[in-house]
């Protein structure tokens, strides 16, 4: 793993789930050189004087966690100024695509926890049940429909849209003062209603979800397949579901995801490389 | 003389109801005839009883009797000496299996008893309809080592996933904590009693260093009771605890007597009494000195009121001694299941930072109501301010933001704490510092009512200014009056204020003031 990997178009774009991956490995083996590779990346993708140097709002979003890490590791400021001044330009406009508001919350989550006031909360809490339940009660299980008209959304699968937003709890989750209780319950509680909702349509033959979910005929999808075993992975690990229930279930749909597909592109390897992670993070308990 | 409580062992007695922590007159005791001791408390106990036998107790003052009164002490099964079970109590051999082996063994109705030792020991277990006794000059000291410590989980999922179970609590969230040092888990009917010593070694191991850091768990206190029904504890001295003290919760019918509570003036966070969500709890007779809140009533923080919304009520606090802490008797912050009718009275506070304090803020809860707390026939010397009301508390990590702080009048709504009806009468402080009274209510939701009758303040020549409240933008002071904004009545008759400096009332945003 290097940082030519994560790179995309000579520094103009990232992987921001392979970037993800090497910092989550790093930070559950020690591994250097995912340390090595996620810090060259940023490197050149982050200016002497703090600016993220990528060229649309969703790659810079997908960095937001890796330039903390960054902070944290090397001490330069001009990574907590990336940061800074990445979560102010979220601040003044959260990303208007699905995928978008995805990637973006659990770094305004991280960033508000360790340099703010946590007021952001809230609105984070406000955002994910919006999105889940829209206007009323009736229009539950929108989740993992396209809530926006734009291309992104509209074109991706519902189980990516679902997965994405699963991995995007957790991640926040992860990331929240639990001494702001209700905040991050309300989160908790809303990651388990998910997953109930979800499972039941998991086809007992494959093991694995449909790329619209609802419809078991439809073709399994790859992508998706892996950020829902990410999202349970974690959610073990951090103990918003029951390990004896759902750990199993990961377990399985990673076997038979193995057999069917390998990670052929830098998404893929980047969610592999997260599952590892939480593999590796689980195992020191 | 009223009998408070008996035990097959035991027995405490009201002496001087007009008393503080102390009587106005020592008495000499006679127990069944024979002198007892001279005793100077208005509350007091008697140890070494004999069960189910008559006892008769008089008081006599000045070589006359002035009254008696008899009691039968209760029966006994057995005794459970935890020697038998393997405690050695020499300081060195981990004792926790030997007590614990001892209090799950004890049948109902019998008595685990700890004799003079030094017992090093981990978190113990209580069990119902058992008495536990500490003989006088048996210290238990707890473990320093927190990767020994078991851990009460704050909140696991029933297996339907559609409830939950709390057990871990911590500063009124459902957290997960250390096991305390004595635990009792839905018991009832247990009885505490002796004159030993719980040492909580707090100032040893790491308890105080960095101590709001989750470290695996959060900290242990001295007693955890939740779910708990039918408690008594009389006699104990608990000191050095790790954090809270005694921290019953979710529990009725609890009575503290004649207990010394105690940690170091630094040491963080050790509330002497927290009772939390807790019904028809009596604290008489006790000292306190401690390094945060000697008494602090709470009920939870936003998500337990506005999920379960049980009150701390029907509190009384009295013939109590309250030496330095930061407040005498607190009310919060944690209260969104809400604090009613509290009564403290014949108390004596010294060198507090405040007496009275209620403490709330934004995001409380509709269920955060204070109400009918009465402070009556209270001495307080040198207590820097001896009322204070702040809804604008700024604790928690969002507490200097300006959802919490802001003047300027915000939508009431489900997340909005209120404050009821405080009154104090026939209070006298002496030597008070910033001022008599400050009150900080919400512009959005007053302070419903503030009635000091028959009180009397005076203040310290020496003072120095100082912030009499914990909010953004409260003022150095000295010397003032009643300082208050945003209450709907503010009622003062027969006060007197000596030395104050300026307006006796100082009030803006107040709608109706008398001063009789």
């Amino acid at each position: 793993m290097d940082a030519e990997a994560i790179l995309l178009e000579n520094g103009k774009g990232i992987h921001g789930a392979l970037l993800s991956g090497c910092v989550n490995m790093y930070r559950a083996t020690g591994i250097n050189k995912y340390r090595d590779a996620a810090l060259n990346a940023l490197h050149v993708i982050v200016s002497s004087d703090g600016e993220l140097l990528l060229k649309d709002h969703s790659q810079s979003a997908s960095c937001g966690g890796a330039l903390l890490f960054a902070f944290e590791e090397t001490g330069e400021d001009r990574y907590k100024t990336a940061a800074q001044k990445l979560r102010d330009a979220l601040r003044r406009s959260f990303l208007s695509t699905q995928r978008g508001l995805y990637l973006s919350l659990p770094f305004i989550a991280e960033y508000d926890t360790r340099f703010g006031d946590k007021q952001s909360y809230k609105e984070i809490v406000a955002r994910f049940q919006r999105m889940c339940y829209g206007k009323s009660e009736d229009e539950k299980m929108l989740w993992f429909r396209p809530i926006t008209d734009s291309p992104e959304d509209q074109d991706a699968a519902g189980l990516q849209r679902a997965g994405r937003l699963l991995a995007a709890l957790a991640d926040t989750i992860e990331k929240m003062d639990i001494q702001l209780y209700e905040h991050y319950r309300a989160l908790a509680d809303l990651f388990l209603t998910l997953i109930r909702q979800l499972l039941p349509f998991r086809d007992q033959c494959s093991l694995l979800f449909s790329a619209g979910i609802v419809n078991p005929e439809e073709q399994a999808d790859a992508l998706g397949n892996l950020m829902i075993v990410y999202a349970l992975r974690k959610g073990v690990r951090l103990g918003l579901i029951d390990e004896e229930k759902y750990l199993r279930i990961s377990v399985e749909m990673m076997s038979a995801w193995k057999e069917r597909w390998q990670a052929d592109d830098a998404e893929k390897q980047g969610f592999c490389l997260m599952i590892q992670a939480e593999e590796a993070e689980g195992s020191k308990r | 003389m009223k009998i408070l409580f008996v035990s097959a062992r035991s027995c405490t007695v009201l002496m001087d109801p007009e008393g503080d922590y102390h009587a106005k007159t020592p008495r000499r005791l006679l127990l069944n005839g024979a002198a007892l001791r001279d005793e100077n408390r208005s509350v007091f106990s008697v140890f070494g009883l004999w069960p189910d036998t008559d006892y008769s107790l008089e008081t006599w003052i000045d070589g006359k009797k002035e009254s008696g009164i008899t009691f039968r002490t209760e029966k006994e099964v057995c005794t459970l000496n935890v020697k038998r079970f393997g405690a050695a109590g020499d300081g060195e051999k981990d004792d926790t299996n030997a007590i614990q082996a001892a209090i799950l063994s004890c049948p109902p109705g019998g008595r685990v008893l700890i004799p003079a030792g030094d017992y090093f020991t981990g978190p113990l277990f209580l069990k119902s309809h058992i008495t536990l006794e500490f003989k006088p000059g048996a210290v238990l000291y707890l473990k320093t080592e927190r990767a020994e410590f078991p851990v009460l989980p704050g909140m696991t999922r029933t297996t339907d996933e559609e409830g939950e179970y709390l057990l871990g609590s911590w500063e009124g969230n459902p957290l997960d904590s250390f096991a305390s040092f004595l635990n009792g888990i839905g018991v009832e009917d247990v009885k505490i009693i002796g004159e030993g010593v719980l040492d909580g070694n707090g100032q040893k191991g790491d308890w105080w260093v960095n101590p709001k850091i989750k470290r695996i768990a959060y900290r242990p206190r001295m007693f955890y009771l939740r779910d708990c029904k039918n408690i008594a504890v009389q006699g104990l001295t608990v000191r050095n605890s790790p954090a809270w003290n005694l921290h019953p919760t979710f529990s009725e019918n609890l009575t503290f007597l004649n207990m010394r509570v105690e940690a170091p003036a630094v040491s963080p966070n050790t509330d002497g009494f927290d009772p939390e969500s807790c019904r028809h709890v009596r604290m008489y007779g006790t000292e306190f000195s401690v390094g945060d809140d000697c008494i602090a009533l709470k009920a939870g923080k936003i998500y337990m009121g506005m999920k379960y919304h049980v009150p701390c009520e029907d509190i009384e606090i009295a013939w109590c001694r309250m030496l330095d802490g930061h407040g005498g008797v607190t009310v919060g912050s944690e209260m969104s299941g809400g604090v009613r009718n509290v009564r403290v009275h014949h108390c004596v506070m010294r060198g507090n930072d405040r007496g009275l304090r209620i403490k709330t803020r934004r995001g409380r809860g509709k269920y955060g109501v204070v109400d009918d707390i009465v402070f009556s026939d209270v001495h307080m010397e040198k207590v820097k301010v001896p009322l204070v009301v702040n809804a604008m508390y700024f604790c928690d990590p969002d507490g200097h933001s300006e959802y919490v702080q802001s003047r300027e009048k915000q939508p009431a709504d489900d997340t909005t704490p209120t404050v009821g009806s405080i009154r104090f009468e026939r209070v006298r402080a002496e030597g008070c510092q910033a001022c008599a009274a400050y009150i900080l209510g919400l512009p959005e939701r007053p302070v419903r009512e503030i009635q000091l009758k028959d009180c009397a303040f005076s203040f310290d020549p020496q003072a120095m200014p100082m912030a009499p409240a914990m909010a953004e933008n409260v003022e150095k002071c000295l010397n003032r009056g009643v300082i208050a904004r945003f209450a709907d009545r503010l009622a003062l008759e027969n006060v007197t204020m000596e030395n104050v400096q300026g307006p006796r009332i100082d009030g803006e945003y107040i709608q109706t003031v008398s001063d009789q």
